[in-house]
């Protein structure tokens, strides 16, 4: 983060005074605009990875893209880019890139309608690299966005638990299968006096998804399209286990003690740090447990899928996925050194992410990467032998559901919301037109 | 003079300046904002015209009893005690520590001149529970107590937030106050004092009396401010868990920016304007005493 250069970018996108006229498309604009001075960009503050990437391959691979059009960064925190993005939209002065939220970008969404977003898969193929963008990824994208490719897969995500192994085998525990085992290994190692599993209150989604992927796991990979569809209720029993499920595992002190205000970077360390057994997380994790942070020894820290439900409808290799949060292209600034560094990126992040920060991507590896850690080999395994992705818990959720599904997953483990308060908070989010 | 303000040019001239920044920052607004509340929509997706649905909106929000009530109660705790605490704090300044005052009078006052969010990260420490134990649960568990997780209700997290706000404005009102209590003549007080007057009948019978106004005032000033409180929690814990400690202000940032529903966040905005105009009304109602009359 520090080595990186923030330059305003909404000013230099103002400079750009013929502004091409708007072509709306169902999944997003195809147009070619014009270009800016420079490759404006305004991702989230916590976005350390596509930016400190992008910089880089404007000194290697891209070198001749970044001269034509160097990269201008500006990073908000994701709290605030909502209400930045739509200010910006309203006075036509969006960057050349920019972080979205889902709802704005999905066919019909706000951003979409005015022809803000361009449609990626269209413009890889017009590029002739759309078979840089990795299968899993399109297929990811297209289910996380609605049927459209609004995004760059700068990450390709999938979803599981990280865990101790050291931890595991002080203790004789090995990978639980099914979920009643997983409760057996958090009871055996809360006896032991260790935390069982890292969450943190303030970014609630990590405490969410425990939701989301029991829910997959007992309903199979359709439960969250049917709430989304207005098929099925979240307060109905079926769904309500879930919730009641992860309730009584905060009851059971299964969670980080101190859980509300617990930040996520002191939750992620209290895992790297080897004071917790297990965290569910996505594999952007590895970026931090390949660096300097991991006190545990990076070699001491697997990687499982969620364990299945007895009777459940969805299976263990199920794994939750998607493209990192959403970095969306502006048309109507898309011209032809833009295009140029969109071919670039398609054609050499995917190696140069991987090589440098053992992240993957929805971009094919075109370079070989050697030297790989284990836990990056058995990720890279995972990924590539997965049969099938299902969203997570709040993918098809709108702006206030997919908050208060956050906001208030501490209080649904510390006993201070009830499953039927919390269920209910969000149906009725959901319910709202 | 006379022909001055008696020349209505005059009075366009010196007013008008003040008047248009006046009419651009506050009236403007404020009729815009009133204007979106019977609109739904959202600057890149547009605005609808939605007649009363927001209104109608409002009463059927479950959080809105929540977070008005919650709005109620720290804004009538913080102002009692920002007034009682500060009023003590002045009397201590003028009677006890006299001119040797000023040095207890800035150490109050430094916590009013350190910005909101450092505070509230300050606090966040101070009590936090994990992953190291703050002060205040050190203490508690130094004396055989248990830990306490200061932000897994809204009980709890109320106390954290009263804590910080008083810390953070006491001060204010305390050096408000003390002015007021300058004011007051001394020969007034030496008078009731020859009178045989001394201790709590002073204070009861001459020098609250003569500071009405300025505690009129700085009741008037500490509810207003208490019922906009915004920065302070959202640094602090954001208004959770959940919407426990959520204000009214925080939830109408909430609806308008983060859900883009800038006409029901408009509405929202209507409500905290209509209840500080009736708090305003009714302190100013009862504490306007003709002072002589006591």
């Amino acid at each position: 983060m520090s080595t990186l250069a923030l330059v305003a970018s909404t000013t230099s996108a103002s400079a750009s005074s013929s502004v091409p006229a708007r072509l709306s498309h169902a999944s997003g604009a195809t147009a070619h605009g014009t270009d800016q001075s420079s490759f404006s960009i305004l991702l989230t503050t916590e976005d350390t990875q596509t930016p400190a990437e992008l910089q880089k391959l404007a000194t290697t691979s891209c070198k001749t893209e970044a001269q034509a059009q160097p990269i201008a960064l500006q990073q908000t925190p994701s709290q605030n880019i909502e209400s930045k993005i739509q200010l910006l939209a309203s006075q036509n002065n969006l960057p050349l890139m920019y972080a979205a939220s889902n709802p704005d970008i999905i066919p019909g969404g706000s951003l979409v309608k005015k022809g803000d977003v361009l449609n990626i898969e269209s413009a890889l193929n017009q590029l002739g690299v759309a078979n840089d963008m990795t299968p899993l990824a399109l297929s990811t994208t297209k289910a996380q966005f609605q049927g459209g490719v609004p995004s760059v897969p700068f990450q390709m995500n999938i979803e599981g638990l990280f865990y101790n192994k050291k931890i595991f085998a002080n203790h004789h525990l090995t990978q639980p299968k099914t979920f009643d085992q997983l409760l057996a290994d958090a009871a055996v190692l809360k006896k032991a006096h260790i935390i069982p599993i890292s969450a943190s209150g303030s970014s609630g989604w990590t405490i969410s998804r425990w939701v989301g992927v029991l829910l997959f796991r007992e309903l199979g990979p359709n439960a969250m399209n049917l709430i989304a569809q207005k098929k099925a209720s979240l307060t109905s029993a079926r769904y309500m286990t879930a919730a009641k499920q992860v309730a009584q595992m905060g009851k059971d002190g299964y969670f980080s003690p101190g859980i509300t205000n617990l930040s996520y970077n002191a939750a992620v360390a209290q895992f790297l740090d080897g004071k917790s057994a297990m965290m569910y997380m996505g594999t952007w994790l590895l970026a931090q447990i390949l660096s300097s942070q991991d006190k545990v020894g990076r070699d001491n820290i697997g990687f499982m899928p969620f364990p299945g439900v007895k009777g459940g409808k969805g299976s263990i290799g199920q794994y939750p996925a998607n493209t990192g949060s959403p970095n969306v292209i502006n048309p109507h600034l898309y011209g032809p050194h833009a295009q140029a560094w969109l071919k670039c990126i398609a054609e050499n992040y995917g190696s140069a992410s991987l090589k440098d920060q053992g992240v993957f991507t929805g971009f094919r590896t075109n370079q070989p990467v050697a030297g790989l850690a284990p836990i990056t080999q058995t990720i890279q395994k995972t990924i590539n032998s997965a049969k099938q992705s299902v969203l997570w818990f709040e993918a098809l959720f709108g702006l206030k559901a997919n908050d208060d599904a956050s906001g208030n997953a501490a209080a649904l483990v510390t006993g201070a919301m009830s499953p039927q308060q919390y269920m209910g908070i969000l149906q009725a989010d959901q319910s709202q037109p | 003079m006379r022909q001055v303000f008696g020349n209505r040019r005059a009075i366009a001239f010196f007013l008008a300046p003040a008047l248009l920044v006046y009419i651009g920052v506050i009236v403007v607004p404020v009729g815009w904002s009133l204007v979106y509340s019977v609109f739904t929509g959202s600057p890149a997706s547009g605005f609808a015209f939605a007649g009363l649905k927001n209104f109608r909106a409002l009463f059927a929000d479950p959080t809105i009893p929540q977070t008005l009530w919650f709005t109620v109660k720290y804004a009538t705790v913080l102002t009692v005690g920002q007034i009682v605490i500060g009023y003590s704090l002045a009397l201590l300044f003028k009677f006890v520590l006299r001119r040797s005052s000023t040095f207890i009078r800035t150490l109050v006052f430094f916590p009013v001149v350190l910005p909101t969010v450092a505070i509230a990260l300050l606090f966040a420490q101070l009590f936090a529970v994990t992953p190291q134990a703050g002060p205040v649960d050190s203490i508690i568990q130094l004396f055989g107590g248990h830990p306490v997780d200061w932000f897994v209700s809204g009980s709890h997290a109320f106390v954290v937030i009263i804590a910080m706000d008083m810390w953070r404005s006491v001060g204010l009102f305390a050096v408000i106050l003390y002015v007021g209590l300058l004011d007051i003549p001394e020969e007034v007080i030496e008078s009731a004092r020859i009178d045989g007057a001394s201790g709590f009948s002073l204070l009861r019978r001459i020098i609250l009396p003569m500071s009405r106004p300025i505690v009129a005032a700085a009741t008037i000033f500490a509810l207003n401010a208490d019922l906009k409180v915004f920065d302070s929690i959202l640094a602090l814990n954001n208004g959770g868990p959940g919407t426990a400690t959520t204000p009214l202000n925080l939830y109408m940032f909430q609806e308008s920016f983060n859900y883009d529903n800038w006409g029901y966040g408009s509405t929202i905005a209507l409500l905290i304007t209509g209840l500080s105009l009736v708090v305003t009304v009714v302190v100013f109602r009862s504490l306007r005493r003709d002072i002589t009359k006591d």
